[in-house]
Order: C-alpha cells, then sequence, then structure tokens
C-alpha cells in the first residue's frame, strides 16, 4: 500500500511493505521532521517577549508621553528591550495598548 | 505530460514522454529516476542477506530511504527547468531570473548527493551481502556514479554557477565519491 | 529531546518561570505540533505556521490549568487538533468543527504518537546515535554532510546508522545490544 504524505513542499512516497523492522522504523522516525528554525526560535523566545511587552504596557499605563512615543515605533521599543519584532509579537503588543 | 507526477506514470508512458522534443523529462529527471532504481536494487540485495550479513536491516532501511528521496526529484527537476525556461524566455528582472536560475542548479545537485550514498551502500552490499545478489548490488553502485556524474554536469551547465563555485564543488565532490564506491563495487569478489 | 527530564519534571520548572525549561519543551513538541498541521490536518504553510505559535502561545498561558502534568503530550495534541480544525472551518466559513476528523488524518495522527515514542527512545540512545539517525532520516542529510558534521569519515557513516537502528530496535524492544 502507498501512502503520499506532503511534506515541506516535497511529495514524500512511502511504500509500507517492510521486510525488517528497523525498515519500518526509519519511516516511523521521518514522519518528525524538524519544525522551521524560525517557527521554533520565536516559540521559544515566548517568555521574554511576553515579559518585554508586559514590561512596556506597564510603563505605557503609567506614563502617557512614553505610550504616544511607544505606540509611534512598536519596533523600536521591542527592538531595544532585546525582542525580535516579530509580527505576532508586534499583533499582540498593539491590541494591549489598545 | 503536463499534470502528472512522472512518479505516476506507466513506464511506457514515461519512456514516451522522455522522447518526446520537449525539454522536459530530461537529463535531471532521468538522473534521478536512474539513482532511485540503483537504490531499488541496493534494497533488495539487502533484504536477501539476512542471514550472512548483520547490518542488511539497516542497509535496507536507509537504501529505502534514499528511493524515497530521489524519485520525486525527477518531477522537482522539471519543474524548476520549467521555471527557469519560462524566466528565460520571458523578460523579467534580474533577481527573479537569478533565484529561479539557483533554484534549477539545487536539484542535480541534490541529486548528486543522493547518488553518491546509494553509491556507498551499493558498494557495502557488493562486498558483504549474500553472494547472489553482489552483482545487483555492483551494477546499482555503477548506475548510482552515473546518476551522479550526470546530475554534477547539469550542476555545471547552470548559468549561476561557476567553476570554483561551491555547489560545483560539492556536485564534482558527490561525482567523485559515487565513482571511487563504484569502484570498490566492481572489485569486490563475488 | 533530553531523556533525563520526564514531562511532569518539565512542566513543573516551567510554571516557575525557568526560560531554560520552556525552551526545552518547546523543542521536545515543536515537530510534533508541526507534523500534525501539516500531515494531520494539511495546513497550508502559513495556516500551519500561524496555528503552530497559537499552540505554544496557548500551552505557555494555560500550563497552569493542566491538571496531570505527565499528560501534557495529549493536552497539546488536542490542543493542535483544536485550533487546526477551527483554522478549517474558518476558512471554509463555516461554524467550529466538533471533534469530527476524517479516517485519513484519524490514521495519521495516530502514527504521529507513535512517531513520538520512537523519538523519546532515540533520545535515550548515545548521543552519536541519535544524531546519526536524526540528521539521515528526519533531515535529509548525506553522508559527507553528518561525516562533516560529526567529524566522522563518511564511509562510516551507513554502518553507524545501521548499527544505532538496531539500538534503536533493542531499545524499543527493551533489549540491549552493543554498538
Amino acid at each position: 500500500m502507498e501512502d503520499r504524505s506532503r511534506c515541506e513542499g516535497l511529495v514524500i512516497r512511502v511504500n509500507r511493505h517492510y521486510v525488517f523492522e528497523e525498515e519500518r522504523l526509519a519511516d516511523v522516525l521521518a514522519t518528525l521532521r524538524p519544525a522551521p528554525a524560525g517557527w521554533v526560535e520565536i516559540a521559544r523566545e515566548l517568555p521574554p517577549a511576553r515579559a518585554a511587552i508586559d514590561a512596556l504596557v506597564a510603563r505605557a499605563e503609567q506614563d502617557a508621553a512614553f505610550r504616544a512615543q511607544l505606540v509611534g515605533d512598536l519596533e523600536g521599543a521591542l527592538a531595544r528591550e532585546g525582542v525580535e519584532p516579530e509580527a505576532r509579537v508586534l499583533a499582540e503588543l498593539r491590541s494591549r495598548l489598545g | 505530460m503536463a499534470g502528472s507526477d512522472y512518479l505516476d506514470l506507466r513506464l511506457g508512458e514515461f519512456l514516451d514522454s522522455l522522447s518526446a522534443p520537449a525539454p522536459t523529462p530530461g537529463g535531471g529527471a532521468v538522473a534521478a529516476l536512474t539513482v532511485s532504481l540503483a537504490a531499488g536494487l541496493v534494497t533488495m540485495a539487502a533484504r536477501r542477506s539476512v542471514d550472512s550479513w548483520s547490518d542488511a536491516p539497516g542497509v535496507a532501511a536507509q537504501a529505502r530511504a534514499l528511493l524515497a528521496r530521489a524519485g520525486p526529484l525527477a518531477q522537482t527537476d522539471a519543474d524548476a527547468w520549467h521555471a527557469a525556461l519560462a524566466a528565460l524566455e520571458e523578460p523579467r528582472g534580474e533577481t527573479e531570473l537569478e533565484e529561479r536560475l539557483a533554484k534549477a542548479a539545487e536539484v542535480p545537485l541534490a541529486i548528486a548527493d543522493t547518488a553518491a550514498d546509494v553509491a556507498e551502500l551499493a558498494a557495502l552490499a557488493a562486498e558483504m551481502g549474500e553472494g547472489t545478489y553482489r552483482g545487483d548490488a555492483a551494477a546499482a553502485a555503477v548506475l548510482a556514479e552515473a546518476g551522479a556524474r550526470a546530475a554534477a554536469k547539469l550542476v555545471g551547465l547552470n548559468l549561476t554557477v561557476t567553476a570554483d563555485d561551491a555547489r560545483m564543488v560539492r556536485a564534482r565532490g558527490a561525482a567523485e565519491a559515487a565513482r571511487a564506491a563504484a569502484a570498490r563495487a566492481l572489485d569486490s569478489g563475488p | 529531546m533530553s531523556a533525563d527530564v520526564s514531562d511532569a519534571q518539565l512542566v513543573h520548572r516551567c510554571r516557575t518561570g525557568e526560560a531554560a525549561a520552556w525552551r526545552e519543551l518547546v523543542d521536545r513538541y515543536s515537530r510534533y505540533v508541526y507534523a500534525i498541521t501539516t500531515q494531520g490536518f494539511r495546513l497550508r504553510e502559513h495556516d500551519a505556521e500561524d496555528v503552530f505559535q497559537e499552540v505554544f502561545t496557548r500551552v505557555y498561558d494555560r500550563l497552569d490549568s493542566l491538571r496531570d502534568d505527565s499528560a501534557v503530550r495529549p493536552w497539546i495534541a488536542q490542543l493542535t487538533r483544536r485550533l487546526c480544525l477551527d483554522r478549517i472551518a474558518a476558512e471554509r466559513r463555516e461554524q467550529p468543527a466538533d471533534e469530527l476528523v476524517s479516517p485519513e488524518a484519524e490514521a495519521v495522527l495516530a502514527d504521529l504518537d507513535e512517531s513520538f515514542a520512537v523519538h523519546e527512545a532515540l533520545s535515550r540512545l548515545p548521543a552519536q546515535c541519535r544524531e546519526v539517525l536524526d540528521r539521515f532520516f528526519t533531515r535529509d542529510e548525506s553522508y559527507r554532510t553528518i561525516g562533516d558534521a560529526l567529524h566522522l569519515p563518511p564511509g562510516t557513516i551507513a554502518s553507524r546508522i545501521s548499527r544505532c537502528l538496531a539500538k534503536l530496535r533493542s531499545e524499543l524492544d527493551g533489549r540491549s545490544v552493543a554498538v
């Protein structure tokens, strides 16, 4: 029986006629391929990104001038906090600032 | 044949398509399929060698993986080549042309790399496999070498690749590794 | 994937705010989530990326709600399935689907659970075995690339892979074999 799975743009055909268990294990291993490195890095950096957003929002709530400056340059503010101004992070910050 | 994956065609249909006066399928597709066929031979030889070769199951697993890696590259090569030809024939920006040509070089490079690995496995099978099937393994090594050399040539013909380009160095390295493996396979006694 | 730390221990450490634990959790489950989105539900790359990030955002935000820390894997799987189904329904402008997944997708999801278990067994092998098996079978690296990365002769990689596969098999069978 043939099973086509589309993965990372390539069609990987898996013929499930195994003679050895090692062959089947190899196919099983191959189904868990690395996620794109950029995706993984964004997810890994979620805690510091969240902490930076929390700090910026807290400060913006206390300081109207800072809030105005922040709204005018979200990317710069995040970068100064050491956080990659990635689209989702920017979206969350915009949402939190209202 | 537009709209069909080569791997879905009957062998006769593919041969007809190959012979037709059209740019694809061409040398890259045939190189990929040759490497895939060679990997199939190695899989068979390893599967028949379990009684005499403890590594046979692992070699069969690797050969299957390389077969699955090489086969789809036939269509991928044709698609990349079509895209590159389209960019050459129609007025497009320099960047897009370069990108498409670079992509067209990546596929034969992948074919060459895979071919080198198949040749290596074939050489192992020719040395260690069950006697009856060592000839098949040696044939696989020679076929894989041919695939590697053909693919390396195609890398070199790409307009974006120069003689000392890293991709050309890699392609030549793969062809040389395949050559050495095929020589070992042919030297292996019955 | 670090074999030394159980899921329950990892979740506990994440709750204490340990950044390294969070990164380990992401590393441990990123392939699994990616596979569910792309192979189980066949999402396009853009949608798969959105779901991938949303899964880990929700895991981060809702870790405290997990009742059984050792059950983090099925919890993540269920969360991922839910978000995939929601994304597909939104695409079709339908109401969010009930938990109706095609038999084909269910089979793929079951396979992915086994794949995760095999990768867990892989994490218990010696580092060099983990590397050669992962690089060859999941990253499609050539023998030359693997040899360069691990400072091993390319001509030895195929044999190493064979022996490490045998070791993986034995690990799963519960026996031990010398490599």
